[in-house]
């Protein structure tokens, strides 16, 4: 743990004096009640297992199809991608790129450098803080929109249920998964608990 | 280590004569701006920042200092936000063509074809991610913006707690857009039924980033800094 004993609210500004904390519990600024920081178990390996997890399901969420639609004798399938492809083909370019940005690169990118940040400390040779992954993991966040894309499946699937026979695919369910793991994940991987652990490894290579 | 131990030192050094310097108005709350500390947002040590090298002393990453072009920015992205939610919601975002004949659908008409179908459950949920939260952020947004330029110092809690709210929320207005997507996808079924994207989904769309870049330029410590340098 770090031996600093003040934190400045990143939302207010005021200096606050930091408390120690059990584990599950969070400290909040007394003057406008943003979060400061929180105490969780979570250690290097279990971050990493989860963060594979994600990695894997993302996979399966833009290899297989999302759904299926059966109309008397036509069936048409879409991947997340082949939605995507099907907005540019109706001539709506910047849709098509906003959609793929929000729901392919920025979730991609995100879990391509959280492993990275993590395998790093776990394994990298020269041990040395890098600030960069890390700020641009918190510049993507907000763009990363996995979850609102999901609940527009859902959304889409109740319109659709009068019309047609819907077949759910390995995707749709890979997609609900990949919300639940990356919010759990999300909750484990804050800047706290990544300099702890890079701190960790540091002493213990010195050693 | 040896780096955060002196920087605690330091800290408590500059707080202590700070303290002394502005004994007249006592009840003034201490804060990173007027002792020139701010906590590093990447790993959360305590920093000295000077204006021409914001920079942690730890983590070598650029520190969070007030930037007077975000205001503007914030001003401006809200104000092409406001602009650009009128074509959004006028215009169709999907256009339709069954066996029953062709069919334009606004924002609204597709909240409303929902409650009229029986699943309302659904319907609020549209309603309050297409209609209500666009609403709610580019009215909070011009409300904070406006209190803050004014050093308004009335209910500064439930302002973070609104910015706080218009944050989180922000990006649930693209199920519209993505509702849209899918559809288009998959409902092709040449003469049977055909769904194609409208000008308003882009306009929708434009909408919900602009709100996104003004609240993300927003700074909410702007709120407070009336209450920061009283008298």
């Amino acid at each position: 743990m770090s031996d600093v004993k003040l934190v400045v609210c990143h939302e207010c500004d005021l200096i606050c004096h930091e408390v120690s904390l059990h584990v599950g519990e969070a400290a909040c600024c007394p003057r406008c009640h943003a979060r400061l920081f929180h105490r969780n178990r979570s250690t290097l390996d279990q971050t990493l297992a989860l963060a594979f997890t994600t990695a894997i399901l993302f996979f399966i969420m833009n290899t297989f199809p999302l759904m299926s639609l059966h109309l008397q004798q036509n069936t048409r399938e879409t991947s997340l991608f082949g939605a995507a492809l099907a907005m540019w083909d109706r001539e709506m370019h910047v849709l098509c790129l906003l959609v793929i940005l929000t729901t392919i690169v920025a979730p991609a990118l995100q879990i391509g450098i959280e492993i990275y940040i993590l395998a790093y400390i776990k394994w990298g040779t020269r041990i040395q803080t890098t600030s960069l992954p890390m700020m641009i993991l918190q510049k993507l966040r907000p763009w990363s929109m996995v979850e609102v894309f999901m609940l527009g499946l859902l959304v889409s699937l109740v319109k659709l249920k009068d019309l047609a026979d819907i077949i759910v695919g390995p995707a749709f369910w890979s997609c609900a998964g990949l919300i639940v793991v990356s919010a759990i994940m999300g909750g484990m991987l804050t800047p706290r608990n990544v300099w702890m652990w890079s701190q960790e490894r540091k002493s213990h290579v010195n050693c | 280590m040896s780096i955060a131990n002196e920087l605690t030192s330091k800290a408590s050094t500059s707080i202590s004569t700070s303290t002394t310097m502005q004994r007249p108005s006592e009840n003034r709350p201490l804060t990173g701006d007027a002792t020139g500390l701010i906590t590093c947002q990447i790993c959360e040590s305590l920093c000295h920042f000077q204006v021409n090298d914001a920079h942690c002393q730890v983590c070598d990453a650029p520190l969070r200092i007030r930037n007077n072009a975000a205001f503007g920015k914030s001003v401006a992205y809200l104000i092409a936000a406001t602009i650009l939610y009128i074509p959004a919601n006028l215009l169709p975002v999907m256009h339709t063509e069954t066996i029953f004949g062709p069919e334009d659908d606004t924002i609204m008409s597709g909240v409303v074809l929902l409650f009229a179908s029986g699943s309302w459950p659904l319907g609020l949920l549209v309603f309050f991610a297409s209609v209500m939260v666009p609403l709610l952020k580019l009215f909070s947004m011009s409300f904070l913006l406006w209190t803050s330029w004014r050093r308004s110092k009335s209910h500064p809690l439930q302002r973070s707690q609104l910015f706080r709210i218009v944050e989180t929320v922000g990006r649930w207005s693209m199920l519209d857009i993505y509702v849209v997507t899918v559809l288009v996808a998959l409902v092709q079924f040449q003469s049977l039924a055909s769904v194609y994207p409208g000008e308003g989904a882009f306009a929708f769309a434009t909408v919900v980033v602009l709100t996104m870049l003004s609240a993300l330029n927003f700074d909410s410590r702007l709120i407070w800094d009336a209450i920061n340098t009283d008298e």
